[in-house]
């Protein structure tokens, strides 16, 4: 039995008397193991107090240039990323059990992540989002002649999802980019990182951790949720689309409210390009990376062909891919309504085949990827592990005639065989409501300056002030 | 040779044969087996999605000798596809489950000949609710079936009222599951005035909305002795505004009827058998959480490992599979989305892990698809 202890508070804050807890079931081979995430129980006096503390700390972050959070910032980014780190060390001992997945999948995505908070990501966003690091640090010329300053509101309050780890830091960071605090509660399957960063932090830059303090707590306890968000400046919410409404209810009318809820991301393959080099090793590890519950990563996949015979053949093709992803990045657990889910979704598929629908499944022997050849082109309720349904498409007009519907939820469109059919791609995918075009190898990975679900990572969190004549 | 029809009749013929006296004789592994087979032979001869299915799955009808080796329909494919042993439009009734997934979808159960959904409804809802020989006025807050022909549920209450109610039955909810609020209680008033004995049917959603109506006004009725409430549905761990043992206590001050007297039935569009908890039929007091639910003795449920659907050791949670002979103009073995736990003579549905959450993100495929009107 392992007790994980969900919070750290700002240096000053005092410790709170009464905890309570959660425990994950983790199955293994022996039997079930446990883990116990600790959260403290805050009063709603509390939470005024630590709101008040965060606030009043934000004061020095006023002093300091952009360049020194980045530097602060990329310290710990790099103790997550050095091999011998114990930083590193305590992550992946962590990640596997509390997020759900196996340790193979738990070091890319710690990989993958902390890139993102290295100086060299940081930079490139802030330069992205405000053409370079001058009008986070005073006032600067914009573009058009204007001035101005960006300055991100006092307090900024996280809510995180817990699908994928390390969403969570990367919000946090965003935020003490623009020097907001950060009062942050993370998901429970991304409790570890927001923890290990802040405490680390606090190591590295004392008077930038003291703007952080991070605060899990299971959702639907009455009175916690709504005293922090009374506090909220600005909160940026994560998850679905319920709990963002409620959320969003909650949260008072001069608070600026950021909901990251639902995405569904897809992937293309045009006319011509279901041959090219390592296409479907590259889907396969797009749709293994997360085990699937990245918004970015694809869940349906779309073959540009008047061929059905060769868009199932291509469907067999990707089911060797899938074993050789599965392979590299073992499946973590599957949560018992989901595998549930995927027998209904299989079994139905699989009596389609039967009916003569021209439907064909392919599965994984002992790994639970599943590859579907649906000739109909339509998007189902497929489970999110590692299940690909692969469907024809005549092209792109059909295409956006069936994701029109879906516009207000559209993330990543993965393609290949973009060359040549950048502008008619980009035209038909723009006008459906894709935010993101890239391809499968880059899909789980956004780069750092990436519009997120169509907005500005950092711009959405400052207010401007602009100065004139 | 036999055809087809003949086939099926003389089938049917057996199992009404079977279900009339399967409580006195009981039903004995052999003959479940060999009945089980016969019907998963007969089902994959008149119907060859289901034999591709079998044979996909390297079942051969004819050479099997188990019945757990039949392979089990998912619940789902009946949104996806119509299973029938006969022509569609021979078909007697079609059930539709409610369906809130899928974009809307609704499963379409085939039912071929009523004859067997009475066969076996009738005789399990007499032994789980009238025990004890009573025929008590049935008061439904479900709406009856010529109001609501798609539906399984209005069928069957429509079906038990006719052949057990005392005079004066009645339905108070629209084909919409609007209540009439003062029909119900003036027919209460009556028959508190008369002093018959009730047996108020209802789902959970239905008798909490009408708690929540009588409630304030402090309406309460002390219901003659040998009353009784059937409540369905709504139990199966979900978010729910009320808890069972909430809503129980809540029916029993009302009513004067004692939570004991209170049976939660659970049934499914595509299953023409039912299963109750079998609280009537004891003299003690079976707290909430040691009932279990039980279906007649042509119904075996088997509780299957989500990840390899074998069939799980005694009091380990897994997936609800259910056998159903009443089936036999359908599907036999239909897998379900509920999981379960074998407890006594039945099983308990079990509800969402503890401390588990809903994982966010990119995970609601469902919320994406219900948003956008759905594409399937």
């Amino acid at each position: 039995m392992t007790t994980f202890d969900g919070w750290v508070f700002p240096t000053g804050f005092p410790e709170v008397a009464s905890t309570a807890e959660v425990v994950i079931a983790v199955p293994g081979v022996d039997g079930d193991a446990e883990i116990r995430v600790r959260f403290p129980e805050l009063s709603e006096g509390q939470v005024e107090s630590l709101a008040r503390l965060l606030r009043e700390r934000r004061e020095a972050l006023l002093d300091r240039s952009t360049s020194e959070i980045i530097a602060a910032i990329d310290c710990v980014a790099r103790r997550f990323l050095s091999p011998g780190d114990p930083l590193r060390q305590a992550a992946l001992t962590a990640l596997p059990g509390t997020a759900g997945m196996s340790p193979e999948m738990a070091e890319a995505v710690l990989d993958g992540m902390a890139a993102d908070w290295t100086a060299e990501h940081l930079n490139e966003l802030v330069v992205a989002e405000f053409g370079g690091l001058a009008p986070l640090d005073g006032l600067a010329p914009l573009p058009g002649g204007r001035r101005g300053r960006a300055l991100g509101l006092p307090l900024s309050v996280h809510i995180g999802a817990g699908t994928v780890p390390g969403v969570a830091v990367t919000s946090m960071v965003r935020a003490l980019l623009v020097r907001s605090s950060v009062l942050i509660k993370p998901g429970l399957g991304d409790v570890v990182l927001p923890v290990l960063f802040a405490r680390a932090l606090a190591e590295e830059a004392l008077w930038l951790a003291g703007c952080v303090a991070t605060l899990y707590w299971p959702g639907g306890i009455e009175g916690i949720e709504e005293a922090v968000l009374r506090e909220a400046d600005i909160v940026v919410a994560y998850g679905g689309d319920e709990a963002l409404a409620h959320l969003r209810g909650n949260t008072p009318i001069q608070a600026r409210f950021i909901p990251y809820h639902h995405r569904l991301s897809l992937g293309l393959v045009l006319a011509g390009a279901s041959g090219e080099q390592g296409l479907t090793d590259a889907i396969a590890r797009a749709v293994a990376m997360f085990d699937q519950y990245g918004c970015v990563s694809p869940r349906a996949l779309f073959v540009e062909s008047d061929s059905e015979d060769e868009v199932r053949d291509f469907a067999a093709s990707l089911g060797e891919a899938f074993e050789r992803a599965s392979a590299e990045l073992p499946q973590g657990r599957l949560p018992s309504a989901e595998a549930a889910r995927l027998h209904q979704v299989r079994g139905t598929a699989e009596l389609r085949g039967a009916a003569g629908e021209g439907v064909c499944v392919l599965t994984g022997g002992a790994e639970p990827w599943t590859v579907v050849f649906d000739p109909t082109a339509a998007l189902a309720d497929d489970p999110p592990q590692r299940f690909l349904r692969v469907m024809p498409i005549a092209d792109l007009d059909r295409l956006g005639e069936l994701l029109r519907p879906l516009a207000s939820q559209m993330q990543t469109m993965a393609v290949a065989g973009m060359a040549g059919r950048e502008r008619e791609v980009s035209e038909c995918m723009a006008r459906v409501g894709v935010t993101r075009v890239t391809s499968f190898d880059r899909a789980p990975w956004p780069p750092p300056w990436w519009h997120h679900d169509g907005l500005g990572p950092l711009t959405v969190l400052v207010r401007w002030m602009d100065i004139e004549n | 040779m036999q055809g087809p029809d003949e086939r099926f009749l003389e089938l049917r013929q057996t199992l009404c044969e079977t279900f009339a006296d399967g409580y006195e004789r009981g039903i004995s592994d052999e003959t479940f087996n060999r009945l089980a087979l016969e019907i998963f032979a007969f089902q994959c001869d008149a119907n060859p999605t289901l034999r591709a299915f079998a044979t996909g799955r390297g079942v051969r009808p004819g050479l099997t000798s188990r019945w757990e080796d039949i392979p089990a329909v998912p619940a789902a494919a009946f949104k996806a596809l119509p299973f029938s042993t006969t022509r569609l439009e021979d078909v007697q009734r079609v059930f539709r489950t409610s369906g809130t997934t899928q974009g809307g979808r609704r499963g379409e159960h085939h039912v071929r000949d009523l004859l067997l959904y009475h066969a076996s409804a009738l005789p399990h809802f007499e032994r789980s609710l009238l025990p004890d020989g009573a025929r008590p006025r049935f008061l439904n807050l479900i709406p009856p079936a010529e109001s609501l022909p798609d539906s399984s549920l209005s069928y069957m209450t429509s079906m038990v009222t006719e052949a057990f109610s005392a005079e004066g039955g009645a339905y108070f909810a629209t084909p919409t599951n609007d209540l009439d609020l003062n029909g119900l209680e003036a027919a209460l008033d009556a028959a508190v005035h008369e002093g018959v004995a009730v047996l108020l049917m209802g789902s959970a959603f239905a008798f909490a909305h009408w708690l929540e109506s009588v409630e304030p006004r402090s309406r309460e009725w002390v219901l003659a002795e040998g009353s009784r409430i059937m409540e369905t549905g709504g139990f199966k761990g979900r978010v729910r505004e009320v808890s069972r043992s909430e809503l129980y206590a809540r029916l029993s001050a009302t009513h004067g009827i004692a939570t004991g007297r209170i049976v939660n039935e659970y049934g499914m569009t595509e299953l023409l058998s039912q299963f109750y908890e079998g609280v009537l039929q004891s003299e003690s007091d079976t707290p909430l959480d040691d009932r279990v639910l039980v279906g007649p003795p042509w119904v075996r449920s088997r509780i299957l490992d989500p990840d390899t659907l074998e069939e799980v050791d005694h009091g380990e949670p897994g997936l609800l599979c259910h056998t159903d002979l009443a089936n036999a103009g359908s599907v036999l073995t239909i897998l379900t989305e509920d999981r379960g736990v074998r407890r006594g003579e039945g099983f308990q549905l079990l509800g969402r892990v503890q401390g588990a959450e809903p994982r966010g993100c990119s995970l609601a495929m469902e919320d994406v698809l219900r948003a956008s009107g759905g594409t399937r």
